[in-house]
């Protein structure tokens, strides 16, 4: 598809979205990619802290009577480790990467709210960086990323340091929540004339999938650590069963948000590999209806699982039966899903790269923690591995396979499109394997461990129990993903500058990200395109192909309707403004105070009202 | 099929290659404006939280002997009043709606003045309200909960208001 923008007006196009130049030009920036851009580098710094906390718990761990850490210290290094992975960057990274991709994917020169999206990316840099002063100044949470009650509640964890942590909670939901609303928008609205929904990539699908789970998850957690805060600050009786309340309300509310929230990271990573998939088989992903019901029924089941966390409790055997059986059901849309990618692959004319790798990686990492899930999902099964590291185990091979893994190949994949250069494939091939192996090395062990009796949490463990080589051998695999993700970040930044030029379309792709510049114009397209199929760029252009008429000096996108992306109106997108990034601010003074005082909720109401309304 | 009307199809130009559409209108009611998907997507979450909020009433009066726990139920007055202040809200609020479906700027602005003068006077007898619930947020989960839901309700009372303000 070319562009037939004359020069002079494409420069101005170019100028209209820009953001402006300076440093309060770079706090005022609402570009959604530029946003964007920041958004995954934050995530990834938050990725590779938490991975240096994976690091010190296994040098912990690595022998018996480990002197490494302190307990005190290793129950904030691991609370540190899970809720960093699990809140700063596991559903951030996706939404950061859909909000990069999903304009470009669909056609569209924006995201629906720029403004709000600017402002959902620096609340959650805030809050991230919040709870890591908390940390660095050792009164960081210590009370596990899930933070149980009475654990977590006023008597047993006196102090500010869970409520740096249920704060941590109210930011990056607040972020995500924001960040689903954005998505939800932009692909029902402004997907280009033509698409309709039946067009629709398969990872915009999932975005739209995992943001409506988004909305309708996020609020439970946010209640639960609202309530767990005002137990601390204000004297509610919540989760105090001397007064009426009950700690396992604390587990329902968690875990109904804490279930869906790994399938809401699961599931945009599936979107990763179908495109991923189709590229590199060079065909169109087999069953597209079936692909897409798989999505709807995975998070639609995935909100009728919660009670499988909570089976080493007083709950009714009947009751618990009844979640055993939806756990083991939702592997049947996961395995639908499954087997259209194989037969893809199977049907398709396959080049393998280094995208293609992390995502076959997931087709034995994910499997794996996949059927460990479902041995989990028997209560009697449970009883015995609650608490242990078999949980563990199946948690990382659910969690990197079924998430880092594609994550990384996504960036393999995309990297050429967001810099316009192509990461090493030498160095890409060294990165997976390593990281590949030094996972299955790490992880596996875990397995058996847990079997044999080793518990979660405990910062260290004696000689005579026999935990010793398999722990060792386990914080070997830990340093080999260490290494890997090195080469990974040294790719990443020798490719940059030295990397080769990628044009538009590196890998010969289908979708409309690969029809515009790498990097794309800030405009994203020209002149929009319209569409005729669900792989644009692998099928003869129809007419018409093109949109005129946007403005050039303003920031004009179309509004096409929810189903069938028929042309609806214009609207006007605001330009570069630093107030999302004070809103931001103001916003953070309210949260941090009232970990404080309750009153920084009143008071500090009135400059979020100024910062929001201007 | 009724002819294409540039308004709505915008125009093909260059035998049918381009098409442009600058002769689409500018804003739109109702569902075809991304406004209205991102107050849905509010409101989706807003009442995810309220549904959870009172679901967690219910699950703290299953557990308890007594309900409310220290035995004391609010008054009810001031609550019916403000039920029947935010029913009768409907109306400035169908108005607004109607004035501004009509592009009458002069009446939808009346009309918005009036809806938040409601907002107004069903946050002074919210006041009296909290003062009616004959407990407190610490007394036991009883007071924990109600206050919550009050509390959850009067924060979005007050910035509800600011919204047509701003």
């Amino acid at each position: 598809m070319n562009d037939r923008l004359p020069t002079g007006d494409a420069d101005l196009l170019e100028q209209t979205w820009s953001d402006p130049p300076g440093l309060i030009g770079w706090f005022s920036a609402i570009n959604h990619k530029t946003i964007a851009k920041r958004f995954m580098v934050t995530t990834f710094i938050f990725f590779l802290l938490g991975g240096l906390l994976a690091l010190a718990i296994r040098l912990q761990l690595a022998l018996p009577n480990g002197r490494v850490l302190g307990p005190d210290l290793y129950n904030q290094v691991f609370t540190m480790h899970g809720s960093t992975m699990m809140f700063l960057f596991a559903v951030p990274v996706m939404q950061a990467v859909a909000s990069y991709l999903i304009p470009l994917m669909i056609g569209a020169r924006s995201v629906a709210f720029p403004r709000m999206n600017a402002f959902a990316y620096w609340i959650f840099t805030l809050g991230g960086i919040m709870l890591y002063i908390a940390f660095f100044l050792d009164i960081g949470p210590d009370a596990g990323w899930f933070a149980y009650a009475p654990l977590s509640g006023p008597e047993y964890s006196p102090g500010k340091r869970v409520d740096f942590w249920a704060q941590m909670i109210t930011f990056t939901e607040l972020s995500g929540l924001m960040e689903a609303i954005i998505l939800i928008t932009t692909i029902l609205k402004m997907r280009a004339p033509g698409m309709t929904l039946n067009r629709m990539p398969l990872f915009v699908w999932t975005m739209l999938v995992t943001s409506f789970m988004v909305l309708f998850a996020m609020p439970a957690v946010m209640l639960a650590s609202t309530a767990l805060l005002t137990d601390r600050l204000v004297d509610t009786h919540f989760y105090d069963p001397a007064k009426g309340g009950d700690a396992l309300l604390w587990q329902h509310l968690f875990w109904f948000f804490g279930h869906p929230e790994v399938y809401m990271i699961f599931i945009p990573q599936l979107g990763f590999m179908s495109s991923i998939i189709a590229t590199f088989s060079r065909r169109p992903v087999v069953g597209y209806a079936a692909m897409v019901l798989s999505l709807i029924a995975t998070a639609f089941f995935a909100f009728g699982l919660w009670v499988h966390h909570m089976f080493a409790t007083n709950l009714p055997e009947l009751g618990k039966s009844f979640f055993t059986a939806a756990s083991l059901m939702i592997a049947i849309p996961t395995s639908v899903q499954i087997f259209c990618w194989i037969a893809t692959l199977w049907t398709g004319r396959i080049h393998f790269k280094t995208p293609l790798l992390f995502v076959l990686a997931f087709f034995v990492i994910l499997v794996a923690g996949g059927l460990t899930g479902l041995m989990l999902a028997s209560v009697p099964l449970d009883y015995q591995l609650h608490d242990s590291y078999f949980v563990v185990a199946h948690l990382h091979y659910v969690l990197l396979g079924g998430a880092v893994f594609p994550l990384f190949g996504a960036f393999y994949y995309w990297f050429p499109k967001f810099t316009g250069r192509m990461l090493s494939e030498r160095l890409g091939r060294w990165n997976f394997w390593l990281f590949f192996i030094g996972f299955n090395i790490a992880f596996f062990p875990m397995h058996v461990l847990g079997l044999q009796g080793m518990p979660r949490r405990v910062y260290t463990y004696p000689d005579e129990m026999g935990w010793d080589k398999l722990n060792l051998t386990a914080t070997i695999g830990a340093s080999m993903i260490a290494v890997s993700v090195l080469l990974f970040v040294i790719n990443v930044l020798r490719s940059r500058r030295r990397g080769d030029l990628a044009g538009s379309d590196p890998w010969g792709a289908g979708t409309l990200e690969s029809s515009v510049t790498s990097p794309p114009p800030m405009a994203n397209f020209h002149l929009p395109p319209l569409v005729h199929g669900r792989y644009p760029l692998w099928q003869a252009p129809g007419t018409p192909q093109q949109v005129t008429g946007l403005a050039n000096d303003y920031r004009e996108v179309l509004i096409t309707s929810v189903a069938d992306a028929k042309l609806d109106h214009r609207l006007w997108l605001p330009s570069s403004t630093p107030w999302p990034f004070l809103a931001a601010l103001a916003t953070t003074v309210l949260f941090v105070g009232s970990i404080f005082t309750p009153w920084a909720v009143v008071w500090g109401a009135v400059p979020v009202a100024i910062a929001a309304t201007l | 099929m009724s002819a294409p009307d540039p308004k709505r199809d915008g125009r093909l130009l260059d035998e049918g290659r381009v098409l442009d559409i600058s002769t689409l209108p500018t804003f739109a009611f109702g569902n075809r404006s991304p406004m209205w998907w991102g107050t849905m997507g509010l409101m989706a979450i807003e009442g995810t939280v309220f549904a959870l909020t009172i679901m967690a009433y219910f699950y703290l009066r299953s557990h308890a002997s007594a309900w409310p726990m220290s035995g004391f139920p609010p008054e009810l007055i001031w609550g019916n009043l403000n039920t029947a202040i935010m029913l009768g809200s409907i109306i400035p609020n169908h108005y607004a709606k109607k004035a501004a479906e009509r592009l009458d700027l002069k009446k939808t602005q009346f009309w918005m003045v009036v809806c938040m003068l409601v907002s107004v006077a069903f946050l002074a007898v919210r006041v009296l309200e909290f003062g009616a619930l004959n407990t407190r947020w610490d007394t036991d989960a009883y007071g924990s909960v109600v206050w919550m839901l009050m509390a959850l309700h009067t924060t979005h009372l007050i910035t509800e208001p600011s919204i047509p303000g701003s």
